[in-house]
């Protein structure tokens, strides 16, 4: 998705453009619903977290600064952190679900046209993180992966992978040590 | 601990944007970011980092009824935010009526009982040698600022479609500054401007779309040049208080 196509669509939104905002929803709520989706395994909350995040993005459209990022990374992160609240006050998971993602034993899924829980992840970009990300160590790279994609807790990867809780938030305050360095080069 | 420290900025801003950052440790970090510009400025790096792992993820369309019903909440903002210009006039009551929800008496009479609550806990908190505008008094949610020695400096009053705020003689009355007020929605990190606050006397600010009670972490108050942020976000945090839920 092209930035400039979306700061212009997003600077028309902070206007009152309502036309512009929905060219904009068409043009990134795919994404956003994917995201959101593969954090709560949830068609229905899902949803939810996607009207909440546009809503809050038609309201809060004129804050965003290009110091913010990418007009793209910025509704993501509004829509992750609806996301996480969402679990967080609702306590909505399929935890054996999750295990199936990783362990692949079963693949009779409530919602299999969702192909939701794969964690295969294959990068589209070429950003600095995807080369830095490769160079985590396997286990470093999957508690990321697992926070990041699944908006699991540290005690909810300490289950998911089984590893102590100790060696779990090592290996992402690590991985996340070496992702900056990596990435400040 | 030290929130001056760069390293420890940055990774609890990494793991904030990551998710694994949570309850407690979450809120208090997002109340941080309302007054460091080093945690706003690391969690913004972070995010736009970390938001290249999306780019694995593939689109998924949602159904066609999320986008009508983010029309509908935007289109009835906009009724609303009429709603409200049309009855501060005082003189549309009987439309104001008809756009209130109808009340169950169970309601009505949890209402009642809200109210006295209200009244009583206002009058405990608030020392004031100035009486409260009692009859105005008709909800259940209330947030009274104080400063560092604990002297109340306003109340904020939740009703329907305002917030009626009230200031306190103990409010030390500044003409080159505002003050402002700001909410903190739990899982966000932009405070919400709700309006600049009164100085003296009794003001009404106009209820804010997503002025939900469940929603809200945190209440803040902010100095701002006169006519309030220049940024959108808060300038210097003054005091910060919880929503009260009677």
């Amino acid at each position: 998705m092209d930035n400039d196509h979306l700061l212009s669509l997003l600077s028309a939104t902070a206007q009152g453009n309502k036309k512009a905002f929905a060219t904009l929803y068409e043009a990134t709520s795919g994404k956003l619903f994917a995201i959101s989706l593969k954090m709560l395994n949830n068609r229905a909350q899902a949803e939810e977290a996607l009207q909440d995040a546009f809503v809050k993005i038609w309201h809060n459209a004129s804050d965003y600064q290009v110091s913010k990022g990418v007009v793209l990374s910025w509704m993501i992160s509004i829509v992750r952190y609806r996301s996480l609240d969402i679990i967080r006050h609702n306590k909505v998971r399929k935890e054996q679900s999750l295990i199936d993602d990783y362990d692949a034993v079963d693949s009779s899924s409530e919602d299999e046209d969702l192909n939701i829980g794969e964690l295969d992840v294959s990068y589209e970009d070429d950003s600095k993180l995807v080369d830095c990300i490769e160079q985590l160590d396997q286990q470093q790279r999957q508690a990321i992966h697992l926070a990041y994609y699944k908006g699991l807790t540290h005690h909810e990867v300490v289950d998911h992978i089984r590893s102590p809780l100790g060696t779990v938030k090592s290996w992402i305050r690590r991985g996340l040590q070496q992702l900056q360095r990596c990435l400040t080069l | 601990m030290n929130y001056n420290n760069q390293k420890l900025i940055d990774m609890l801003a990494a793991e904030f944007v990551l998710g694994t950052l949570r309850g407690l440790a979450r809120d208090r970090f997002t109340r941080l970011m309302l007054t460091s510009t080093m945690a706003r400025e690391a969690t913004w790096k972070w995010e736009q980092h970390l938001n290249n792992l999306a780019s694995s993820i593939e689109a998924v369309a949602p159904d066609q009824q999320v986008w009508e019903k983010i029309s509908q909440r935007i289109d009835n903002n906009v009724v609303a935010l009429n709603i409200q210009s049309r009855t501060s006039n005082d003189e549309n009551n009987t439309f104001k009526e008809e756009v209130k929800k109808p009340k169950s008496r169970l309601l009505q009479a949890w209402s009642l009982a809200a109210t006295v609550a209200c009244i009583a806990l206002a009058a405990i908190v608030w020392q004031s040698k100035t009486p409260l505008p009692i009859s105005n008094f008709e909800s259940s949610q209330l947030a009274v600022f104080k400063n560092e020695a604990k002297a109340p400096l306003w109340l904020v009053d939740v009703q329907d479609q305002n917030l009626i705020v009230k200031a306190s003689a103990s409010l030390e009355t500044r003409t080159d500054k505002d003050y402002e007020l700001w909410m903190i929605l739990k899982g966000q990190d932009a405070p919400v401007s709700l309006g600049l606050l009164p100085k003296d006397g009794v003001k009404t600010l106009v209820r804010n779309s997503r002025f939900k009670a469940e929603d809200i972490a945190l209440l803040a108050v902010s100095l701002e040049p006169l006519g309030g942020s220049p940024t959108g976000s808060p300038t210097e945090v003054l005091y910060t208080t919880d929503l009260v839920v009677l």
